[in-house]
């Protein structure tokens, strides 16, 4: 019962009769992809960056002297591109919805003899826009994550300081 | 009433309507009657700001504005439907924007037409198409309804329905401006015809008037349009050097 209402409401934001299963399994498993890809691409920057504090030395590993590990979000680098790509993705929606108007039938005739003036622009940009800031939620999410572990594991004397705020510098 | 005057409008260099005047009175209907290309589409989609024009259109002395154009609908033979809605749907979506949707209406059509309400209008055949393009007009609740050659693909019986469904069902109130190529199966059912040809008016009279004067609206438009009934045998003529 709550999946019908919920897709009864999402229906409301898209061009009226378009199935919406394309673009939420597009949302769902580009989100899945990007957050598993953001991640183990973060581990295997940090990991190699991590290696190259130590030194081994008669089998045990040591730290280099004055070994700084790079910032945060130099590790991370470009980890998280497949939300970008996900977000253009879903940013495409919205010029698919709108070309709908047009296709097969010409309902872009009724949508704009409409009383209502954004009921086509309602319709066209409502569901992208949401799906790309729940895209930006989770990118945010991984983000945290991968820090909380650029925190945790890395030993305290390599951290170089202003981490968070370096990391806020960079989101805004 | 629909007022037009002087609406001029062209593509790219090329005038389609040149400087057209025109008025719809509440409770009638028009049959407006052109070769193709000669403006009636253009025309109907200036009438619904689809189109950039010059001149002047109003709607009982207003502007044609979104506050007021729910009292205008529209069918066409390109369909204006969203084809993977429901009849179901397209009522429900209806009845949200348009306030004076005719729930009753809208279900004595669909059942006289037999058309299913739970499958989406792309499966209906091309007449149940325009059978369903030409309900939802009907029932939008508006008082002028544009008709930009609704039947085109339906068989005749199916169109001699609608017609004496459409004289059963419009109130005074209602206007229909119909665009057809269907010159003599309209004939009997409008009250009025305007003639357009190269984008101008060139005739505009009512049937009453034909009656009276003795003439059928074919004789009407023929003359009208200056019609050579020659024209045919003379060009097989000149084709065929005399042979035929």
């Amino acid at each position: 019962m709550r999946s019908t209402k919920t897709a009864l409401r999402f229906d409301r934001f898209a061009p009226p009769g378009m199935p919406l299963k394309h673009m939420t399994d597009s949302f769902v498993g580009g989100n899945i992809i990007a957050a598993l890809w953001a991640f183990f691409a973060f581990l295997i920057s940090y990991s190699a960056d991590l290696d190259d504090l130590y030194y081994t030395y008669l089998g045990v590993k040591h730290i280099y002297e004055g070994a700084v590990m790079p910032d945060f979000t130099d590790t991370l680098g470009g980890s998280l591109i497949i939300f970008n790509i996900l977000a253009l993705w879903m940013l495409g929606y919205a010029v698919y919805f709108y070309m709908s108007y047009y296709r097969g039938s010409k309902s872009i005739y009724t949508m704009r003899r409409l009383p209502d003036r954004w009921e086509i622009h309602k319709r066209s940009i409502t569901l992208p826009l949401l799906a790309i800031a729940a895209i930006l939620v989770v990118a945010f999410v991984m983000t945290m994550i991968c820090f909380a572990t650029y925190m945790i594991f890395t030993p305290d004397q390599c951290l170089q300081p202003h981490q968070w705020a370096k990391l806020w510098r960079n989101i805004i | 009433m629909i007022r037009i005057e002087e609406l001029k409008k062209s593509y790219g260099g090329k005038e389609a309507l040149k400087g057209v005047s025109l008025q719809l009175p509440r409770g009638e209907i028009v049959g407006l009657f052109g070769e193709n290309g000669a403006g009636k589409s253009t025309l109907m989609k200036c009438i619904l700001g689809f189109l950039p024009y010059t001149g002047d259109i109003t709607l009982d002395g207003e502007k044609i504005t979104r506050k007021n154009i729910a009292k205008i609908s529209f069918a066409t033979s390109e369909h204006s439907f969203f084809g993977n809605l429901t009849a179901e749907g397209h009522r429900d979506f209806y009845k949200e924007h348009f306030p004076d949707f005719s729930d009753k209406r809208f279900m004595a059509l669909m059942d006289f037409f037999e058309l299913p309400m739970s499958k989406p209008v792309k499966s209906f055949s091309t007449g149940q198409k325009n059978q369903f393009e030409v309900i939802l007009a009907l029932c939008q609740g508006a008082d002028y309804i544009l008709m930009d050659e609704p039947f085109a693909g339906n068989d005749i019986f199916n169109r001699e329905d609608f017609y004496k469904v459409l004289l059963g069902i419009l109130t005074e109130r209602e206007t229909v401006l119909l665009s057809t190529h269907l010159i003599e199966e309209v004939s009997d059912f409008i009250g009025r015809a305007v003639l357009i040809r190269g984008g101008e008016i060139v005739g505009d009279v009512y049937t009453s008037q034909l009656e009276d004067e003795g003439k059928d609206l074919i004789t009407y438009i023929k003359e009208t349009y200056h019609y050579r009934a020659d024209r045919v045998s003379r060009a097989l003529d000149e084709l065929c050097d005399g042979e035929v």
